[in-house]
């Protein structure tokens, strides 16, 4: 009775020691994790300046990634917000199929597949394009696609988390569009996406104001109808030589009272409309889709092949600017068969050379002030330069935009559904306004990560291939299998 | 140690001699090929892992439940248990007999990885990963069965409690979101948040499958590795504990 108590205190002893060495090796496993990607293209290893960003995060961010289970985005996105998640416990994530929890696509206001990153009450959308380079190409031939989700990822990130949140003031008052209206002409599609990236939207009277208020990290003129006063053309003036940041959407046939500030800041406006019988949309060569120049506004359309579609442009040019440091470049342009029109009344529209401006013609354009930096300012981190090819020995101060139209960032051209969109040829509308808007507010991608190519590899077996092995797995192998369990069965039987 | 490679053999040449265990194979196999084959388009391993760890969570009960309660119902553990073997042989012998056959499975399933080789160009890094988690999650619902075995003299009873304890270890992390919203809501008491984060983490790290999908990505990651060789060795500790506790 006694050896029986011993042996069971002993049982329970032993017991308890091996619980507790297993649990204790797990957890310094754990605490002290050796990680070794396998996979050829090192698919599952984040990034040093990933890793950075997370292991210092200091609030919450939650991402709630929209797309249809089973599909390989879906997979890829699940993979790499799973490393996100083992590398800081701060960042957690969830994927959502849109058809399946409709309710939680509306709550968030999400009408296509991509992820919101929330933190608090801010939140930021990174979209299809951002994530994925696609080999579609409307110019023809196949580029493979690429996974640029990390580096979406990580600056949706830092911009969340930083403390700055950057307002956008729209101006009001001579017949611009809303940027929170609903109608055809107005910008409430753009709007909300503003927000969505984590900007402060509102608009501002300058006959009211009376300046640009101090809060703006850039304004907007959205296709302006009437003339603006010259106290109001005075207090743009006087933003942008202080290092103000404006985006100015241009219709043709309007005088504004703002061209010659502009072409003071070396960006001439054609008083014309350009044609381009070498590029447009449909039949209507008043609708040219331009060829898109190098810029980081531009980079991310050229990358993703979007095209552009204006709906009646008049020319904005880079001319020589008459104030010291400022660089200007064409951002859009038709090719040499456009030219701009200068008689607006005739209905048949043909090259004058001695009136018109000869192709191509350039209808949007960039004007940035560089400037040397401050002495503090030097020694920025290389990671947070992007690769736009710019001196970073140079300090940005003004930035100018401007498009010889104002219809293509509009509801009628950006709410449309994408395949409705991409018949029209609008498939890069909003995205050309959205990284204008950012390019302006300063908000370029902090951080640059090399994207890398998605790696499907297809089988390529035909359907007679595919039907054999079909044959051959489902049917014959586990026969043979069956069979030699029943000659097992019918030997045993007969011994 | 030729104890145990004894008990090995005789349990080897048992099970492969059993008719049971090709039924179980041709099932296996029939249905894997069924959902893999028709479907498959992208020269890659994952699918075909995916769906044999979610297989080999029903196969094993069926594998393993043979171990003990057989010979506890046929009375040949009397014989076992006054014999030289000591119990760690007796199960070391056992378990790696059912590995043999876990293993066999898992090297039939290389049909599918032949397929991707011939019919593309497959990354072969995560491949090889994938087959070092299917034998390690195998060894871990081999050593789970194993000690269901030990614990009655009913071969159903030993595969459906293996197979529930199985399942239970894997929706267990579905418990861990209800475990954080308890969490959130102490707001007021640390000690009962402090307690709740650490169920919620003990919860996280239970999970047998989730300890795998790392694997079949192309991962090798040490705290996995740890945690299915230390859920293998407690679990074949706990079967020699149950026998010891027979023979006194």
């Amino acid at each position: 009775m006694k050896k029986r108590s011993l042996n069971r205190i002993n049982s329970a002893v032993l017991t308890f020691l091996a619980v507790g060495i297993a649990f204790m090796a797990y957890y310094v496993a754990a605490r002290n994790p050796v990680r070794k990607d396998f996979s050829e293209m090192g698919l599952n290893t984040l990034s040093d300046k990933t890793t950075a960003v997370l292991r210092t995060l200091e609030s919450d961010v939650e991402a709630k990634a929209f797309f249809e289970t089973g599909s390989i985005p879906a997979s890829m996105i699940e993979d790499i917000l799973k490393e996100y998640s083992r590398v800081s416990p701060k960042f957690t994530f969830e994927m959502i199929d849109p058809a399946a929890r409709p309710a939680e696509a509306r709550k968030l206001n999400v009408s296509d597949y991509g992820v919101v990153f929330i933190a608090g009450d801010k939140k930021k959308n990174v979209g299809m394009s951002d994530i994925f380079k696609f080999s579609y190409d409307p110019y023809g031939g196949e580029t493979p696609p690429e996974f640029s989700g990390e580096q979406a990822f990580t600056n949706a990130v830092i911009a969340l988390t930083s403390n700055e949140q950057k307002t956008i003031c729209f101006v009001e008052g001579h017949g611009e569009g809303g940027i929170d209206g609903s109608g055809g002409g107005d910008y409430g599609a753009v709007g909300g996406m503003l927000e969505g990236e984590n900007f402060i939207v509102k608009t501002i009277n300058m006959a009211v104001d009376k300046k640009v208020p101090g809060e703006c990290a850039a304004i907007g003129v959205l296709g302006p109808r009437k003339m603006f006063p010259h106290l109001e053309i005075e207090a743009i003036k006087e933003y942008l030589t202080n290092g103000g940041r404006a985006l100015f959407l241009l219709e043709p046939a309007v005088e504004t009272g703002l061209e010659p500030l502009l072409a003071e800041w070396g960006i001439s406006v054609g008083n014309d409309v350009v044609i381009d019988p070498g590029r447009f949309f449909g039949e209507d060569p008043l609708a040219p889709i331009p060829e898109l120049a190098p810029h980081e506004i531009t980079s991310k359309l050229l990358e993703s092949k979007l095209t552009v579609t204006l709906q009646g442009a008049r020319s904005v040019s880079p001319i020589g600017s008459t104030r010291d440091g400022v660089e200007t470049l064409s951002l859009l342009k038709t090719t040499s068969k456009g030219w701009g029109e200068t008689d607006l009344k005739t209905a048949r529209p043909a090259f004058d050379a001695a009136a018109d401006l000869e192709g191509p013609v350039s209808i949007g354009a960039a004007a940035e002030k560089l400037s040397e930096p401050k002495p503090a300012e030097k020694d920025a981190p290389e990671d947070e330069i992007g690769e736009d090819g710019s001196d970073p020995a140079m300090e940005s101060s003004t930035r100018i935009v401007v498009f010889g139209d104002a219809d293509f960032p509009s509801n009628s051209l950006v709410s449309m559904d994408g395949i409705i969109k991409q018949l029209m040829g609008g498939t890069g509308n909003a995205d050309l306004f959205m990284n204008a808007t950012a390019w302006l507010a300063g908000e370029e991608d902090m951080i640059v990560i090399r994207p890398r190519p998605v790696d499907f590899r297809p089988l390529e077996m035909t359907a007679q291939q595919r039907g054999s092995l079909f044959i051959i797995c489902v049917a014959l192998i586990p026969l043979a299998l069956a069979a030699t369990g029943a000659w097992i069965w019918f030997r045993r039987r007969s011994k | 140690m030729s104890n145990a490679y004894y008990i090995f053999k005789k349990d080897v040449k048992s099970l492969f001699m059993s008719p049971l265990a090709y039924v179980v194979m041709a099932v296996f196999f029939c249905v894997s090929s069924f959902l893999l084959v028709a479907g498959m388009e992208e020269a890659s391993m994952r699918g075909a892992f995916g769906l044999i760890a979610t297989m080999l969570i029903f196969i094993m009960p069926f594998l393993t439940m043979r171990s003990f309660a057989e010979e506890f119902a046929s009375g040949t553990d009397e014989l076992l248990m006054t014999s030289p073997v000591t119990s760690g042989q007796l199960v070391a012998g056992k378990f790696m007999a059912v590995m043999a056959l876990a293993g066999a499975i898992i090297a039939l399933s290389g049909q599918y990885a032949l397929i991707i080789g011939i019919y593309g160009d497959p990354d072969w890094g995560p491949a090889l990963t994938g087959y070092a988690g299917l034998l390690l999650l195998s060894g871990a619902l081999a050593s789970l069965g194993v000690y269901c075995s030990s614990l009655t003299r009913s071969q159903p009873a030993a595969a459906v409690s293996a197979f529930g304890l199985a399942l239970l270890l894997i929706v267990i992390r579905a418990a861990q979101s209800a475990v954080d919203a308890l969490a959130a809501s102490f707001t007021g008491s640390a000690a009962a948040e402090a307690v709740a984060k650490a169920l919620s983490s003990v919860l996280e790290a239970a999970g047998v499958l989730d300890h795998y999908f790392d694997f079949e990505k192309g991962v090798i990651d040490s705290t996995h590795v740890v945690y299915y060789v230390a859920f293998i060795l407690l679990f074949l500790f706990f079967t020699a504990r149950r026998l010891d506790s027979k023979r006194f």
